[in-house]
Order: structure tokens, then sequence, then C-alpha cells
């Protein structure tokens, strides 16, 4: 458990700046990684055979895996230390009001984070514990203890979810599996920082959330929004005007359509297929109101995806557009959503992923971002809060580099099913 | 090609060599520079959790980086080994051949 002091004279910049440091490593290990398989195992497969060529390619392509892999769990380290970091932040200002606070009331915090009253003598020789000082002062005193507790108790439980992954990473030094270490341990890795940060987000009575979120910039206030909107749009003491624009102005509730992801990420849903991806995006905008669409009858118009959107959850009745990735594009950019830029991108937007071969080929819902690294939540092959650009990485150290389009969902004013 | 036949090109093997050598390098330079800002962040807080687990993740991957590291460095010393006794075998070839030419030359003589 974190006390008073440590969180008062904690430096998050400090772990700011190790997270830098790790990303940086991963970049590196990625650099050694490409330039031993283009400057020595390419070169060497074209040139050279025989048995001792066989056993010098296998150890080679063996140290590019380990490489390439270690790039990936160095910088699911990075990313956890962010997330303690950012979340480090957030509960200091939630330390800060209460600092603030106790200055205003003449209270003084103890380096254990007791609250005591000064008053000048004659009244009182000395400082007394401000629980001494009777029902006047009682409602600051306890306003105060209050606001400290929540900011201890907000960084513990950062503290505690970072922890336990560093842990968890200490002991994946050996994976070797590119895979692994990036569908595996990278994406625990960005679900723990995005666990953090919301952790971090003070959940005490709406007064002291409100007055919490007063003291923020508008800059903090913009970048938890987009980590966290749906703890925000939620939460007792968020001014009701950011709530609302947290669910949009579209016709489609974007809180909604990241709720259902982040609820359902790993669960089968209404279809038992195990590779769902755009049947499960499909369900998230139906949870965010996106109004079904259907023209003609089922059998013979479910291809026309430029118009269809409709499914039956139960039976076989569906457009190709509930599931099929490409197809669900289709649709969304012929009836009032658009592509934007993926540096527009915020939570609630639909991402699909497009590689030269197969087009566009999978879907998923963007549910944070956080300083412009783009988090999504999928199924087929369940993540939830994933980082996009550890994903980028991956297919590109598999050969196979992904573009990410990213949708707005509008909705539509034409006839709904 | 039977199992006993191979095919070599020397200054790609020479070359492939010195490749995984400045690889090996490359991660041995940035493994070194890891402990500086962590151990920082961990000294400046001592009473986390956190800065426990992260003094056991700097260990373990320090370690897992030196090793992965020497592993790359040795298979750049095992290459430049591997061309010289290529090189060598070849040289030993020629002289052999040289040898024989030359042998062959003197019994014609006669």
């Amino acid at each position: 458990m974190v006390d008073y002091h440590e969180l008062d004279s904690a430096r998050p910049p400090l772990w700011s700046e190790a997270a830098a440091d790790w990303d940086m490593l991963g970049t590196d290990l990625g650099t050694a990684a490409g330039a031993l398989n283009e400057q020595t195992r390419q070169p060497l497969s074209a040139s050279w055979s025989g048995r001792a060529a066989t056993a010098a390619l296998s150890r080679i392509k063996a140290a590019v895996d380990s490489l390439e892999a270690a790039q990936g769990e160095v910088s699911a380290v990075g990313e956890t230390l962010q997330g303690l970091a950012e979340a480090a932040t957030v509960a200091q200002q939630l330390l800060g009001d209460a600092q603030a606070m106790a200055e205003r009331a003449s209270l003084t915090i103890a380096a254990d984070g007791s609250v005591t009253q000064q008053l000048p003598p004659p009244f009182l020789p000395t400082a007394q514990p401000a629980t001494m000082l009777g029902t006047v002062l009682s409602p600051q005193v306890q306003q105060v203890e209050q606001i400290v507790s929540e900011a201890i108790q907000r960084a513990s439980m950062a503290d505690q979810l970072t922890a336990a992954e560093l842990d968890r990473l200490a002991t994946r030094a050996n994976v070797a599996n590119l895979q692994l270490a990036y569908n595996t341990d990278a994406a625990d890795a960005s679900r723990t920082e995005l666990a953090a940060m919301t952790a971090s987000i003070p959940v005490g009575p709406p007064n002291l959330v409100a007055r919490w979120w007063a003291g923020l910039s508008g800059a903090e206030q913009a970048k938890l929004e987009l980590a966290a909107p749906t703890t925000l749009a939620t939460l007792a003491g968020i001014p009701a005007g950011v709530q609302a624009e947290l669910r949009g102005s579209d016709g489609i509730d974007r809180v909604r359509v990241i709720q259902y992801a982040l609820t359902n990420w790993n669960k089968t849903v209404d279809r038992r297929f195990t590779d769902d991806c755009t049947n499960f995006v499909s369900d998230a905008l139906l949870a965010g109101g996106l109004q079904q669409k259907q023209e003609g009858f089922w059998p013979f118009d479910h291809g026309n995806s430029q118009v269809n959107w409709y499914t039956d959850p139960w039976s076989l009745p569906r457009s190709y557009s509930w599931t099929k990735a490409t197809d669900l594009h289709t649709f969304l950019t012929h009836n009032n959503s658009s592509e934007i830029p993926l540096g527009q991108a915020k939570p609630g937007d639909i991402i699909f992923f497009h590689d030269p071969e197969q087009g566009i080929h999978h879907a998923a819902v963007i549910t944070a971002v956080v300083n412009g690294h783009v988090y999504y939540t999928q199924h087929s092959g369940g993540q939830e809060n994933a980082d996009l650009s550890l994903r980028q990485t991956m297919y590109n150290q598999l050969g196979d580099p992904q573009d990410a389009i990213v949708v707005r969902p509008v909705q539509d004013s034409g006839n709904g099913v | 090609m039977n199992e006993f036949g191979y095919q070599v090109h020397l200054p790609v093997l020479a070359t492939a060599g010195a490749g995984a050598g400045a690889a090996a390098a490359k991660v041995s330079s940035s493994t070194g520079t890891l402990t500086g800002a962590t151990s920082k962040a961990i000294g400046a807080h001592p009473g986390w959790q956190s800065s426990v687990a992260l003094q056991k993740c700097l260990e373990a991957w320090e370690a897992r980086l030196r090793a992965l590291a020497a592993e790359v460095k040795h298979i750049s010393d095992n290459l430049g080994q591997t061309t010289r006794q290529y090189q060598h075998a070849e040289q030993e070839i020629v002289a052999q051949i040289t040898r024989v030419a030359a042998q062959l030359r003197e019994l014609k003589a006669r």
C-alpha cells in the first residue's frame, strides 16, 4: 500500500523516462533483429548450403526470433510503466486538491496522512489532532481526510496492478515466440496500462469527483476523456456536458459501443463462430444504437452491403456486412459514416485492418487513445485495450504490414429494420 | 547435392559474419543504457511495489539480453571462423594440387 508520503514525494516523470528507455530498447532490439535477418540470415540462405549451413542458419533464425520476441516483451514493460506514470500523476493531482483545501482551512497533513489543526495561542498551545476540535471543523477535516484516503487508495491500486504485470514480465524473458510475445504479453501489458490509468480516477462522492475534475487542466481532462471514456461517462460528479460529449452527437451512443466491447471481448456472444471479429463489432454498434437496415428479402439481399446491415442473432438470416469486415466497411461508408485519419481516432470509432493480399480482413472497436496511441478491443483472438502500434510492429516483423483504416460511425437517417 | 556436398560464397559468409557482429554490438550497447532511468525511477520510489517488481524485471532482462548479445556474437565469431576454415581448406587443396602437378611435371621430365 502506498502511503501519503510516498504518493506526495512520487515523481511520475521518472517512470515516464524509464518507460521511454524500455521503448527505445525495444526499438533497438527490433533494429538488431532486422539487421541480423537482412545482413546475415538472408544472404547466407541464398548463397550457403550444406550441413554446416543448415546448422548455422537454424541458430541464426532462433536468434532473430528471440530478438523480435524480446522487442515485444520489453515494449510491454514500457507500456506498463507509462500506465503507472499516468496513474500516479492523476492520484497526485487529487492529493494536491486535498493539500490546497487543507491550506485554506489551516489544516496540516502530516507525513503519515493524518490531519491536524493549527490554531494560534492562546486557544491551543500546540497543534492538536483535528478530531479533537469538535464538530465545527469536522466537515473540512473529513473532506480532506477523505480526499487523501481516496488518492492513496487510487495510487495503491495502480501500483498493485503495475507491480503484478511487471512481476509477470520478469518471468517472460525467455519467450522466443513473436506472436506469444505480442498477442499475449504485450497485449496484457497494454490492458494493464489502461487499467492502471482507470484505477487512478477517484470514485468518491460526487462533490469530491467534481472538485477534482474542475481542478484538472483542459489538456488533462481531454487526456482522461480519451483514456477512460466509459468510467467518466458514468461517474457521478463529472459534468453532464462532458458525459454527453463522450456519448457523442452522431446518433450513436459511443460509450455504449465501447462498453459492449469492453464487457464482451472475452465472452462468446450471440454467434458461436470462432472467427467473428466483425459480428462482434456489429453487435457493439447495435448496442450503441446504430439502426439495422434491410432493403429486400433475405437471402436475396444479404450480399448488397451498400444498403444492408442486419441480423437475427439466433438464426441464420444476416447480411454479409454483419459478419464480414470488408462488407461492414462498405456499409458504413455508404451510409453516412466516413473514414477519418488515424491521428483523429477516438474511442467508439471502428478500426479496419487492410493488407495488399486480403484487402480489409479484420475489424475492432477503438476503446481508448493515450498519448496518440490507439487501443482497440476485439474478438477473434480476444483483446481488450490492445495497443495498435504493437500490433503493427508484430505484423511488420511477420512480413505482413497492415494498414489501419478508421471509420467514425454516424447514424443514418435511412430506413431502419 | 548429397549430404557431403556444399556450396559457399566466401565474401558473403565474411560479410554476414560481420553483420552479426554489428547486431550483437547493438544489443549489447542498448542493454547497457537501460539501467540509467530505470534505476533512478526505482530509487526515487522505495515504498512502491512497482519498484520492487521493476528491479526484478531489470535484472531478468539485463541477464537475458546479455545472453542474447553473447549468442549473436558467438554466431558472428563462428561465421568468421568458418570463413577462415573454408579459406584454409581451399588454400590447402590448391597447395596439394599444385604439389601433385609439380610431381607430375617432374615425372614427365624424367
